[in-house]
């Protein structure tokens, strides 16, 4: 599949939509043999609640979980970071590039009448990860310590601030007081590959076939004007006239 | 080349100026947001553009816009109850009159009087305006590096307009960090007194 996007050979609505997207650049980055690349590229968001994760402990083993089927929500993505110390950080991923969040907070309802469907999409994703049964789902020990963060993607190129502020006026108090919410742009993966340093052939290649794909779709940052390139003067006219008198 | 080498060509390079200016665009925004200002007017550029046939080789409005601009407010809103400061990011490509004129990166500050609905009364051209326009340019200089002018008050100075700029050559522009470099340098000369 991979190859026949970079070689354009897929629809792009297909290439854009937000499951391929996910599955395509979060795929390439889960065959990267170190965690290193992941965790530096999460680890530079600077969060809008919460603290940074990352910070301290170093992380051995990384695991990416596509659509887990949580108790009341499924993330595109959650990544099980295991530190160097046998504490956890349990991450989830959303990803957006068209569409909005799928649910939101259904404010007119009252609180303990809300049903899934009436709760905000990336709250429902948090409350789901702190619970004991998805601890259980991706084999975290009960007693661990573990740090929960939420990365919400969009194809924004700043903060989509009334999505985010809406998150954290539906989070319970004690959520809020739990969890990193944090987003990035998917222009930032493309950075965070530009940026990582050099690793082995293996991961050269893969990192080589991100940065392809950001590439081809438009996740890129500013690129300077060095593709203009020498032309001679124009001289194709239709009609001579006004131009030639101002020379 | 031949001619229609050429043409092609051209034609690729307008696009490729276009989609980096808008790159670059975005690049501003995200600093201006570390810095605690949003954009006004969401994901829209200020530009004026033209697509009527009786277009003029000369005119401000062309089908090609001359310059696109950002303008930027902080974010908790204004904090004098009766002035106004806006940051404003223009890219010039080119000026009808000034055939001359390299294309330019220019920022500035513009101070207007606090009335509702400001945000609607900003005009595009205001900043490009300070700098280069005949009729508002205040005192013009160039240091090699950058080019500056002060203090200037709009025409119609319908809300006692004044705009403080500096600008650069585009073509100086080539990655993330001389943006950051130039926008560091717009905000720490007019920020302190917002």
């Amino acid at each position: 599949m991979l190859q026949s996007i970079l070689h354009g050979k897929v629809p792009s609505v297909l290439v854009r939509s937000e499951d391929v997207l996910t599955s395509s650049v979060f795929g390439l980055l889960s065959y990267i043999s170190s965690p290193a690349l992941l965790v530096d590229m999460l680890a530079q968001v600077e969060p809008v609640l919460g603290e940074r994760p990352f910070q301290v402990k170093p992380v051995t083993q990384v695991e990416f979980h596509f659509w887990p089927r949580l108790h009341t929500s499924e993330p595109d993505l959650v990544l099980v970071f295991c530190h160097e110390d046998d504490t956890y950080t349990l991450t989830a991923i959303e990803a957006k590039y068209l569409s909005p969040k799928s649910s939101l907070e259904k404010w007119e309802v009252p609180a303990e009448d809300r049903s899934a469907a009436g709760r905000d999409q990336l709250v429902k994703q948090m409350q789901d990860l702190q619970l004991l049964e998805t601890r259980r789902l991706f084999a975290i020990p009960e007693k661990a310590a573990v740090q929960y963060a939420m990365y919400y993607v969009t194809n924004d190129h700043i903060a989509p601030g009334t999505d985010l502020n809406e998150t954290i006026r539906a989070m319970p108090k004690d959520l809020a007081m739990s969890m990193t919410l944090a987003w990035f742009d998917w222009a930032y993966i493309y950075e965070a590959v530009l940026r990582d340093r050099k690793r082995s052939l293996q991961d050269e290649k893969i990192k080589r076939d991100l940065k392809q794909l950001c590439e081809s779709l438009e996740f890129t940052r500013f690129g300077g004007f060095r593709h203009i390139k020498s032309v001679q003067k124009a001289t194709w006219k239709i009609a001579e006239g006004e131009r030639k008198k101002q020379g | 080349m031949n001619e229609e080498q050429n043409m092609m060509q051209s034609i690729q390079n307008v696009r490729e100026l276009a989609y980096q200016s808008k790159q670059l665009l975005k690049e501003t925004d995200r600093i201006m947001e570390k810095n605690g200002y949003e954009p006004l007017r969401g994901t829209r550029v200020y530009a004026k553009w033209n697509d009527n046939l009786n277009e003029r080789y000369q005119e401000n409005r062309s089908f090609l816009p001359p310059f696109m601009a950002r303008y930027y407010i902080l974010s908790d809103g204004p904090a004098d109850k009766n002035r106004v400061t806006i940051f404003g990011i223009t890219v010039q490509l080119y000026h009808a009159s000034l055939p001359d004129l390299p294309p330019l990166f220019i920022g500035g500050r513009i101070e207007m009087d606090h009335v509702p609905g400001y945000d609607r009364e900003i005009e595009s051209h205001w900043l490009k305006a300070a700098l280069l326009d005949r009729e508002h340019r205040g005192d013009f200089t160039y240091d090699e590096t950058f080019y500056k002018s002060s203090r200037v008050v709009e025409k119609e100075d319908l809300h006692n307009v004044t705009a403080e700029v500096m600008a650069t050559s585009l073509l100086s522009i080539q990655s993330v960090e001389e943006i950051e470099r130039f926008m560091t340098l717009m905000l720490t000369s007019w920020q302190s007194t917002k």
